[in-house]
């Protein structure tokens, strides 16, 4: 799985030296991307997770048309409705790929679970993450926990979130 | 001219060579020449790379680099154009850093015309 966490700070900043307290945090905790031969561009997918104080969960994904990441379209689309997500067209590779990556989406939220443990602390009473800020896999506001295109998210970094978290 | 290199590919990827090529002339067109070469001749089992020719391009007025990264990255694979003029090449070698990076070569530099 190659995941990235987008830190969101408290509003009070640091808390030591040692570690740092975060409300919310965004998952880039998948990225797919196929070629499609009639209009020869790539598109890429990509399953966003939220996570905000008190656990709430949301999740959507990115659609990325094209390989230029600074003029593709980004779409979006969330588990509560499809009211961002429009395709211009749709191929079965397309739709065996989102059906796919549904079924992952899943999968991966029991996976986050698990590995996240080792880099992050969530305390119920209050509601944040805790993450210790010496870590070298913590960089400009992301920690990385495997393999993600970084040029990627450079892009995606500030792209709509359509819940209302600390974004 | 340009090179472009694709490497490597293990003895039992020729599928993977084969969508390589038809990828590459899907998007550029087609090549003036393809070869392929093994890292070592005398081993059967050998690891090889794909070299694709183009004449009309140089490192400077190719504009498909976003769409080489992207399938580069999917197959992890390393991707470099060499440019038979100048002598110079950029490379994206994935899994290392997620861009590309140029690089003077010396005239020994091996990529077949």
């Amino acid at each position: 799985m190659n995941t990235l966490i987008q830190l969101a700070r408290n509003e009070s900043g640091s808390s030591s030296p040692l570690d740092s307290s975060i409300l919310s945090l965004r998952i880039f905790s998948l990225h797919k991307c196929i070629f499609d031969k009639e209009t020869k561009i790539f598109i890429h997918f990509l399953v966003v997770i939220g996570y905000s104080g008190g656990g709430c969960q949301e999740e959507c994904f990115y659609k990325i048309n094209g390989s230029n990441f600074e003029k593709s379209t980004i779409q979006i689309s969330t588990s509560a409705g499809d009211s961002f997500y429009q395709f211009s067209f749709k191929n079965q590779n397309i739709v065996e790929l989102e059906t796919e990556m549904s079924q992952f989406d899943r999968q991966i939220q029991g996976e986050f679970i698990e590995s996240i443990n080792k880099y992050l602390l969530y305390d119920d009473g209050i509601g944040y993450f805790f993450f210790d800020n010496r870590n070298p896999n913590v960089n400009s506001g992301f920690l990385k926990t495997g393999k993600f295109p970084i040029r990627i998210l450079k892009n995606l970094k500030n792209v709509y979130w359509p819940f209302s978290t600390h974004w | 001219m340009i090179t472009i290199d694709f490497n490597s590919f293990g003895s039992e990827q020729d599928e993977l060579k084969e969508s390589c090529i038809e990828f590459i002339q899907d998007i550029l067109g087609p090549s003036e020449k393809v070869t392929i070469l093994k890292d070592d001749e005398n081993d059967p089992e050998s690891s090889f790379s794909v070299y694709i020719n183009y004449s009309k391009f140089t490192l400077n007025n190719f504009s498909f680099y976003d769409e080489l990264m992207d399938f580069a990255r999917e197959n992890e694979l390393y991707v470099i154009l060499y440019d038979h003029n100048t002598k110079s090449r950029k490379g994206y070698w994935y899994g290392e850093e997620d861009d590309w990076i140029e690089q003077e070569m010396d005239n020994n530099a091996i990529y077949p015309k």
